[in-house]
């Protein structure tokens, strides 16, 4: 018989407290500076904190539930178009729409889902292209005023809500981004997040304890596209012009999110917000510099995407762990502790 | 509105789907493979024998003896170098890696080439045709010989799958890789005939599609949406369900396009959904795709 005097299991460890400050401070000096007047700075804060939140959702579908998705542009367009028809057609406030054009999205996810989740693994992620393409389509040959059709249409922001939009937006921005990735951090620690995870490792296993596989994937599917819906709605109340062909485009939202979650790292919490944060700094410092023209970044992307995913394929994240291997910023896996802990002669 | 007309252009053009689908049905049957870059690769045989073409004066039909055999060796460079990495580990890398060679590929030929599009020239015989039903029904005499050599094409593969030494260790491998590693296949040459194939097929459909319309660097994408949806309205592991259901879509696309030209693709996708919803095994598929 083994003595087990003492144990406890913890989830928190000095390293997580000491990054979780850290990203709090991030988070400070980010609300520091949309409460100021640098528009630019604000701009470049909105598209990095969409950013994150896009790439944790397609991370949340393909890291740890396995589900692979190209056609995450559905939802942006579609975030982006409630956005308009709440806002111009409805006339509800642009800031206050936000909200509920995501849950609008979410429920028109429900069909979205039904038809995608008859195909598996790869052709699921062909699938999911194809629904996006109907979508824009759909979206595309609808000759009403609100929708604009081809040509797009434009948020009408009223006077009253002309002067701080940009403050507001970023503030926005913020809260959107906090609010997923806590959001991701609590959903995978929960039990939902354990059967989540169970499936992806090993789905048989899964089901043969009572896991409803479907199901589980199924809310995953949904939660994401409120989140991706949610950050889409706040990208256009800064870009304003929305056009079918730009926001259903696979090329300038999916191709980066993926490359982004790549770079840092699928399957962690961490690797897509770090991927985030490096693809813009590698795409501002390309902006600048007139070596790179658009399709040379593109090629590079594409290229580092591809040795990622054969050579890299925890991403920096992972190459991280493997040097420091207590490293963590969100937590989920438990740790055992057990204090004067003695084996008998037997092993056990 | 000529509905006769259209079935029967429908029928044509979803020869050249089910050329497209081909090798997207070989490697997935063969190794599970789902390549994103598929309809890159014909997009950019087609540019390879325009090039060639331009430099050499010479028709785009000899250009076809060029650009086959180098397209064979860039699948079998291709999975030497990329694939066989990806091959049996979990899809999501399988759909990053590939995912990110289409959008290489699309750019390289963006930057090589510019956004213009480009045809290929075949002259006189692009516009001869066939009138039947008095002047109603228009046949063209290119879309017909394409449609012709799509089918010698499947009926080629099948013979090959289906009489061969190596077609045999193509069905041992997709039934089974590790058994039939057991029994003596070397399974990474047949990973590598199979991408050949992929390829060549491929390629062979973009040069047909470049005969017969422009083409532009971003053309890729949409030709792998084509491809899929044949295979899947067809069934998967079907290489005749896959003609049949490329001709399904080239028809809805033909009907919708006669109702108005922005629903040309709309038509042709909801028919795909519809497939996808009622049988999701597709029409001539056995096994559910789970």
């Amino acid at each position: 018989m083994s003595s087990i005097q003492e144990f406890s299991v913890s989830r928190t460890t000095v390293t997580s407290r000491i990054c979780q400050s850290v990203l709090l401070i991030c988070v400070f000096w980010m609300l520091f500076i949309a409460s100021g007047d640098n528009k630019a700075s604000q701009g470049k804060i909105i598209d990095l904190c969409v950013f994150i939140v896009l790439a944790s959702m397609w991370n949340l579908l393909t890291g740890f539930s396995g589900l692979i998705s190209i056609g995450q542009q559905a939802f942006v367009g579609l975030g982006a178009y409630s956005l308009i028809v709440l806002a111009n057609g409805v006339g509800i406030n642009i800031y206050l729409a936000v909200i509920p054009s995501a849950i609008i999205v979410a429920i028109i996810s429900i069909p979205l889902g039904l038809v995608a989740f008859r195909l598996r693994g790869g052709y699921f992620a062909i699938g999911t292209w194809v629904i996006a393409e109907v979508v824009r389509l759909i979206v595309k040959n609808n000759q009403s005023s609100v929708i604009g059709a081809g040509t797009g249409t434009s948020l009408e922001v009223p006077e009253s809500l002309k002067s701080g939009r940009y403050q507001v937006t970023t503030f926005i921005a913020i809260s959107v981004v906090v609010v997923s990735v806590v959001f991701v951090y609590l959903f995978l620690r929960s039990r939902f997040g354990l059967a989540l995870q169970s499936v992806r490792d090993n789905e048989t296993g899964a089901r043969s304890l009572g896991v409803d596989s479907y199901r589980v994937r199924f809310v995953v599917y949904i939660v994401a596209s409120f989140f991706t819906s949610l950050a889409a709605a706040t990208y256009y109340i800064k870009g304003l012009s929305v056009q079918p062909d730009a926001a259903f485009n696979i090329g300038s939202w999916t191709a980066p999110i993926i490359v982004m979650v790549v770079i840092g790292g699928i399957g962690t919490i961490e690797g897509p917000i770090i991927g985030a944060v490096l693809y813009y700094l590698v795409r501002d410092f390309v902006s600048k510099n007139e070596f790179f023209s658009d399709p040379t970044f593109l090629i590079l992307t594409g290229v580092v995407a591809l040795i990622f995913a054969l050579f890299v394929k925890g991403g920096i994240w992972g190459l991280l762990l493997k040097k420091f291997p207590k490293l963590t910023v969100f937590p989920v896996k438990r740790r055992l502790h057990i204090e004067n802990f003695q084996f008998d002669q037997r092993g056990n | 509105m000529n509905w006769l007309n259209a079935i029967i252009q429908g029928v044509l053009v979803g020869g050249l789907y089910a050329m497209y689908a081909t090798g997207l049905s070989v490697s997935f049957g063969v190794m599970r493979l789902v390549n994103l870059a598929h309809g890159d690769l014909a997009v950019g045989s087609a540019f390879i024998a325009s090039t060639f073409c331009l430099a050499t004066g010479l028709s785009p039909f000899l250009a076809i003896f060029v650009v086959l055999p180098l397209s064979a060796l860039v699948g079998i460079g291709l999975q030497v170098a990329v694939f066989n990495r990806v091959v049996g580990v979990d899809p999501s890398y399988q759909i990053v890696a590939t995912f990110g060679l289409s959008i290489a590929i699309q750019n390289v030929l963006l930057q090589q080439y510019a956004a213009n599009p480009r045809a290929l020239n075949i002259g006189d015989f692009g516009n001869r045709s066939l009138k039947l039903v008095g002047d109603d029904v228009v046949i063209g005499l290119f879309p017909l010989s394409r449609f012709v050599v799509a089918v010698l094409v499947l009926v080629l593969l099948s013979l090959f799958i289906g009489r061969t030494r190596i077609g045999r260790a193509f069905r041992a491998t997709s039934d089974d890789p590790d058994i039939a590693r057991l029994m003596g296949v070397n399974i990474r040459f047949i990973y590598a005939v199979a991408f050949a194939i992929a390829v060549t097929t491929v390629a062979l459909a973009g040069i047909f599609n470049g005969m017969q319309t422009q083409f532009s660097a971003a053309d890729g994408p949409a030709l792998l949406i084509y491809a899929f949806e044949s295979v899947i309205i067809g069934g998967l592991g079907s290489l005749w369900g896959t003609l049949c259901g490329g001709i399904i879509l080239g028809i809805a696309q033909t009907i919708g396009a006669e109702i108005d030209p922005g629903w040309k693709q709309l038509i042709g996708h909801l028919v795909f959904l519809i497939v996808l919803l009622v049988r999701p095994m597709g029409i001539f598929g056995k096994d559910e795709l789970r």
